[in-house]
């Protein structure tokens, strides 16, 4: 899957073309599931969340033209805001990391990797200037979509210690990625 | 407050809100919250836009996961089943479709054109087609009507706005390869459009057109470039 593949396809469903849609769903869903397994754990309700991830993708494929992002990214945004909503509606404690769905230790997209490498190594670089706590904290938060409650039982500190935390780590990220 | 709240200057809050927004960590209220306000607030969108940008190389550590056919299966099903067929009559009226216009309007709001003969490569040689182009909330913007034996497209402006310095921009889509324009939709209740040959010849019940609005003109790389306000499946009536 290229990038350049990946954002021609995305006018061309805002076009409902369907053999563009057929062809996003064979080389994106993958990555797509893996999000939302990621975040939700229980694999049947990831099924449920991708196919409601592909039906916004379909509805939706019109607003790519009017972002600057990824086309990769974009629709990871999708499939994790989608995830995010659902956990966050369960109103209950999500399953303990640990037992989380067993692909935790599985290796990155190599794909993905090679394609962003340069970003991925500026990110890395700049989590690495975090405590490593917080560093630990943020990718938990963005990865797993763990909420502020969560994370704060998760390192054992009040909540607002776990805010402050995060919003001190994304400042100084922010500062980091633009410098 | 602590003093890393004292440390962020006021205007750090709307981006220290995107920001939690992209991370996710915020509860179902306040994410909805930030979800209207990137609806309606240009400043607020360009923040939360470039929070995703910065954080997505993150994305990196999601393994990939082949999930099973029948997850494909149930969405076709649920995107792409036939619509359910309505009584024929009124609507598979040519007269009707002709003569569409802003007083029908009432009407065109609740269409849905049933499906009475399946695809077949003759059909638009002989009978009419019509595709009628809705919105994501299912009112009817636009309706094309292809007559056979014509060069020509006529297109009835049901419920659409843009701006003054955008055109419409009218687009076929028949499955096998990408959209092609039809050409820029004139701003007036009822136009017709003249179609190259090759794109009338291949004119059929089951493909699709959609509207965009694209800058005065059309679109200047051939597809389309702003919003899709419409979108319909054409049927033979």
């Amino acid at each position: 899957m290229s990038a350049e593949e990946l954002s021609s396809l995305l006018p061309r469903i805002a076009l409902k073309d369907r053999a563009a849609f057929d062809r996003l769903y064979a080389v994106a869903s993958p990555k797509l599931f893996g999000v939302c397994l990621r975040i939700l754990s229980e694999r049947s309700e990831a099924e449920d969340a991708l196919q409601e991830v592909f039906v916004k993708i379909w509805s939706r494929a019109d607003r790519y033209a009017q972002s600057d992002a990824s086309a990769l990214g974009w629709l990871c945004a999708i499939a994790r805001n989608h995830s995010i909503d659902r956990i966050r509606a369960r109103q209950k404690p999500a399953q303990p990391i640990e037992a989380a769905f067993d692909i935790a230790d599985a290796a990155p997209d190599p794909e993905r990797q090679a394609v962003n490498s340069g970003e991925g190594r500026r990110i890395d670089r700049c989590m690495q200037e975090l405590d490593p706590g917080k560093a630990d904290a943020v990718k938990l938060a963005y990865v797993e979509g763990r909420s502020y409650e969560e994370l704060a039982a998760r390192f054992d500190v009040p909540l607002n210690t776990m805010r402050t935390w995060l919003r001190r780590s994304l400042m100084k990220l922010k500062e980091c990625l633009e410098r | 407050m602590s003093s890393v709240d004292k440390e962020m200057m006021p205007e750090d809050g709307d981006d220290l809100l995107a920001a939690e927004y992209v991370l996710g960590v915020l509860d179902v209220s306040a994410r909805r919250a930030a979800e209207a306000r990137v609806a309606d607030d240009r400043a607020f969108a360009r923040m939360v836009a470039d929070w995703q940008n910065r954080l997505s190389p993150l994305d990196d550590e999601y393994a990939t996961v082949t999930p099973p056919p029948m997850v494909k299966a149930a969405l076709d099903k649920r995107l792409f089943a036939p619509a359910k067929v309505q009584s024929p009559g009124f609507f598979q009226s040519l007269a009707f479709w002709r003569g569409l216009s802003l007083a029908s309007l009432a009407l065109a709001a609740f269409v849905v054109v049933p499906e009475v003969l399946r695809r077949d490569p003759q059909i638009a040689k002989v009978i009419p087609i019509v595709a009628p182009m809705q919105a994501d909330t299912g009112e009817v913007r636009f309706v094309a009507l292809y007559e056979p034996g014509s060069d020509e497209i006529r297109v009835t402006r049901v419920k659409a706005e843009k701006g003054a310095d955008r055109d419409y921009e009218l687009w076929f889509v028949d499955g096998g390869s990408s959209p092609e324009s039809m050409g820029v939709v004139p701003d007036a209740e009822s136009v017709t459009l003249k179609v190259k040959p090759e794109i009338i010849a291949r004119i059929n019940a089951g493909d699709a057109f959609a509207v965009s609005v694209e800058p005065i003109g059309g679109s200047p790389t051939g597809s389309a470039t702003g919003p899709v306000i419409a979108v319909g499946v054409s049927k033979a009536i």
